[in-house]
């Protein structure tokens, strides 16, 4: 997922379509970055949690 | 008397990136060559259309900042653009072009030369970029 970063290229923050444009151009100026799909990892359990106290 | 006129204040976009702050001339030719076809038997010249020959001639402000000129362009010298767009004016929606106010496209025009200083005592430094060839097309939607 592409975001502007640039106001020369849109709404910076918003997501950017990149059809029909060339990304290796806008992401070398810096006009817009690539965004990671994944969510940030789950903290793990403790056990404390897992296991509630009598 | 000019029954409609026009102050220019034209829309400028290097591919995605919108150059018009940066611009304060912007001149584009469209041109077919002409080519002569005058055979004997006729009495005036006569011509038919060849290629698209365009030139689009950009004065920009020298700026060496993140995203200004010499950033939007230096990588492009050399290659084939692959569109850029001039409007009369700014469409009310990015892309979104009318007859009133067409988005004259040249797809593939080449930049040969990127003057990086032009520079004189006191004055602003400009740039005049000249694209050639490419394909012109006209966007009214």
């Amino acid at each position: 997922m592409y975001v502007v970063n640039s106001p020369r290229v849109g709404i910076v923050g918003e997501p950017f379509n990149p059809d029909g444009h060339d990304v290796a151009y806008l992401l070398a100026g810096g006009f817009i970055v690539e965004k990671s799909h994944t969510k940030p990892a789950k903290s793990a359990k403790t056990e404390a949690e897992e296991t509630p106290e009598e | 008397m000019a029954t409609s006129t026009y102050l220019s204040n034209p829309d400028v976009l290097i591919g995605a990136v919108n150059v018009s702050d940066q611009c304060t001339s912007v001149t584009l030719n469209y041109t077919v060559e002409a080519l002569e076809s005058t055979a004997f038997g006729g009495t005036a010249r006569v011509y038919t259309a060849g290629l698209q020959s365009n030139e689009l001639t950009l004065t920009m402000y020298a700026s060496y900042a993140a995203s200004e000129s010499y950033a939007t362009l230096a990588p492009l010298v050399g290659t084939q653009i692959a569109t850029i767009i001039v409007s009369p004016a700014a469409p009310s929606t990015p892309g979104t072009y009318s007859a009133t106010n067409p988005g004259f496209t040249i797809s593939g025009g080449y930049l040969e030369t990127l003057p990086v200083m032009n520079a004189s005592m006191g004055e602003l430094a400009t740039m005049d970029i000249v694209i050639r060839g490419g394909t012109y097309t006209v966007d009214v939607s």
